[in-house]
C-alpha cells in the first residue's frame, strides 16, 4: 500500500506543471471576466470555465500517460500491476480535476449565492460536480483505452488506423446497445438551466450509474490487460 | 519566398498530427453524443460544447507548436530568416486550421437544428436573424481565440527571455505583470478619456434572432476594434523583437 501512494505522489508530482499552468489560466480567465466584462456576460463566461472540466479529466489523463509513453519501458518496469500504475493515473487525474473544479466555481458560486443562498448554491454545484465528473470518468476511459490500443498495436504508424478507428467506433456503440437491451436510463443528463435558475437537476438512476459503471470497468480491465499481456518494450 | 513557403510546410507538417487528432476528438464527440443522448435539445446543447471549446483553439494551437520548437530552440532559431517571419508562419498556419476545425465542429449541431424542426418548436426564433447571431459568434470566437493566442506568444517570447534569470521562478513575475496589466487596462477601459477615443462607431448589435433579449447598448465599436488590432500587431512584433534580440539559447 506505501508502495503504491508513493507511486501516486509520483504521479501526482509528474502532472503538477499542467495542474499549476491549468490553475493559473483559470485565476487569470476569472480576473479577466471580473475586470472586463459586466453582467449576464460574467456568468456565462466564468460558467464556461466550469463546463470545460468535462473534457479536464480525459485530457490530463492522456497528457500524464503521453508523458509515460515516451519512457515506456522505465514505467512498465515498476514491479506493480499494470491496473495499479493505471489506477494511480485515474485518481491522479480525478483530483486535480477536483481540484480545479473548486477553483473555478468560486467565482461562479460568489456571483450566484446572494440570488439562491449558501445551501442552495452547495447543492446545486455539488450536483454539477457530480455530472461533470460522472461524464468526465465515462470520457476519461475510454480515451484511456484508447491510448493503451494506440501504444500496444502502434495505430497510426501504418494502415492499421482503419482497425483503430473501428475499434473506437465499436467502443462508442457499446453504451448506444446497452441502451437498447438493457432497461437502464443512459446518460442521465442534468438539464443546465433547471439547475442554475430553477431547481436542482435530474438525478442519475441507480440503474444507470450501474451501467455506466460496467462499462468504465470493463475499459479499466481491458486496458490494464493490454498493458499488462500484450505490451512490448 | 520560397523558403518561407518550405517553413510554412515544415510547420504544417509538424503540427499536423494534433490538428488531425483534435478533428477526431471532435467527431469522436459527436458520435458520443448521438449514440447516448436521446433529446434533441439536449444533442444540441451538447454538441455546441466543441464549438465553444474554439476559444481556446488558437492559444493552444499556438503553444503546443511552441513547445515542440522549445525542445529544439537552437535549431529552430538557426533558421536564416528574422523571427518574426518564424512566428508569421506559425501565426498563419493556425489560423485556416482554426477556421477549418470550427466549421467540422458546427457541422453537427447545425444538422440537428436543421433535423429537428427546431425552428417550429422554438417559434420565437427568427431562422434568418439566428443565422445571422451565428454568424457574429463563430467570428467572435476566432476573434477571443485570436487574441488569446496572440496574448500568450507574447508571454511565452517573455518567458523565454526571463527564463535566463529567473529559472523556474519565471512564472511568478510573468503571471504577477499580467495580472497587473490586466487590471490596469480594465480601470483604463472605465475611464471617459477611453469612451471617447476608442468608443465610436457602434457596430454590431448582439442577439437579434430574440427579440426580448435586444441589448440596449452595441457590442462592439469599430473604435475598439482597431485598438485590438493596433495592439494585436504590436504584442506580435515586440515576440518577434524578444525572440530575435533578447533570446539566448
Amino acid at each position: 500500500m506505501y508502495g503504491w501512494l508513493m507511486m501516486v505522489r509520483k504521479d501526482f508530482r509528474l502532472g503538477l506543471p499542467w495542474l499549476w499552468t491549468g490553475s493559473l489560466f483559470i485565476v487569470c480567465g476569472h480576473l479577466s471576466v471580473a475586470w472586463l466584462l459586466e453582467g449576464q456576460e460574467q456568468l456565462l463566461a466564468t460558467l464556461y470555465l466550469l463546463f470545460s472540466h468535462l473534457l479536464f479529466f480525459g485530457l490530463y489523463l492522456i497528457l500524464t500517460l503521453s508523458a509515460e509513453a515516451q519512457q515506456l519501458h522505465q514505467w512498465l518496469h515498476v514491479p506493480r500491476p499494470a491496473w495499479q500504475l493505471l489506477l494511480s493515473k485515474i485518481w491522479c487525474a480525478l483530483l486535480a480535476a477536483t481540484l480545479t473544479f473548486v477553483l473555478s466555481s468560486l467565482y461562479p458560486f460568489s456571483l450566484l449565492v446572494d440570488g439562491i443562498g449558501w445551501v442552495t448554491g452547495l447543492e446545486r454545484f455539488f450536483t454539477a460536480y457530480l455530472h461533470l465528473t460522472w461524464f468526465a470518468l465515462r470520457f476519461g476511459l475510454i480515451l484511456m483505452l484508447i491510448f493503451v490500443l494506440q501504444t500496444v498495436f502502434s495505430f497510426g504508424k501504418g494502415k492499421d488506423w482503419i482497425l483503430g478507428l473501428s475499434l473506437l467506433l465499436l467502443i462508442l456503440f457499446v453504451p448506444s446497445v446497452s441502451s437498447w437491451i438493457l432497461p437502464v436510463g443512459w446518460g442521465g443528463w442534468p438539464d443546465w438551466v433547471q439547475l442554475f435558475e430553477q431547481g436542482a437537476a435530474l438525478p442519475l438512476s441507480t440503474l444507470a450509474i450501474g451501467g455506466d459503471g460496467l462499462l468504465m470497468g470493463a475499459c479499466f480491465t481491458a486496458s490494464s490487460w493490454l498493458l499488462e499481456k500484450r505490451t512490448e518494450v | 519566398m520560397t523558403a518561407w513557403r518550405g517553413l510554412l510546410w515544415k510547420d504544417t507538417r509538424l503540427i499536423l498530427p494534433w490538428f488531425l487528432g483534435g478533428l477526431a476528438l471532435i467527431l469522436l464527440f459527436d458520435v458520443w453524443v448521438t449514440l447516448t443522448v436521446d433529446s434533441p435539445n439536449a444533442r444540441f446543447g451538447l454538441s455546441l460544447f466543441p464549438l465553444f471549446s474554439h476559444f481556446f483553439y488558437y492559444p493552444l494551437y499556438l503553444m503546443i507548436t511552441l513547445r515542440v520548437e522549445g525542445k529544439q530552440m537552437h535549431q529552430w532559431l538557426h533558421n536564416p530568416h528574422p523571427a518574426w517571419q518564424l512566428l508569421l508562419s506559425k501565426t498563419g498556419i493556425g489560423f485556416p486550421l482554426m477556421v477549418f476545425s470550427l466549421g467540422v465542429s458546427g457541422l453537427y449541431p447545425s444538422f440537428v437544428l436543421i433535423t429537428h424542426d427546431f425552428f417550429q418548436i422554438h417559434s420565437v426564433l427568427d431562422p434568418v436573424s439566428l443565422w445571422m447571431d451565428v454568424g457574429s459568434f463563430l467570428i467572435g470566437i476566432v476573434g477571443y481565440s485570436l487574441n488569446l493566442g496572440i496574448i500568450l506568444l507574447l508571454l511565452w517570447s517573455i518567458y523565454r527571455w526571463l527564463h535566463t534569470w529567473w529559472g523556474k521562478w519565471t512564472w511568478v513575475p510573468l503571471a504577477g505583470g499580467f495580472i497587473a496589466i490586466l487590471y490596469g487596462f480594465s480601470q483604463i477601459m472605465k475611464t471617459a478619456l477611453y469612451d471617447t477615443l476608442f468608443r465610436w462607431g457602434a457596430t454590431w448589435p448582439q442577439f437579434h434572432s430574440i427579440p426580448e433579449s435586444q441589448p440596449s447598448a452595441p457590442g462592439l465599436y469599430t473604435g475598439e476594434l482597431l485598438l485590438n488590432m493596433l495592439l494585436l500587431a504590436l504584442f506580435f512584433f515586440l515576440s518577434g523583437r524578444i525572440l530575435d534580440r533578447r533570446m539566448e539559447v
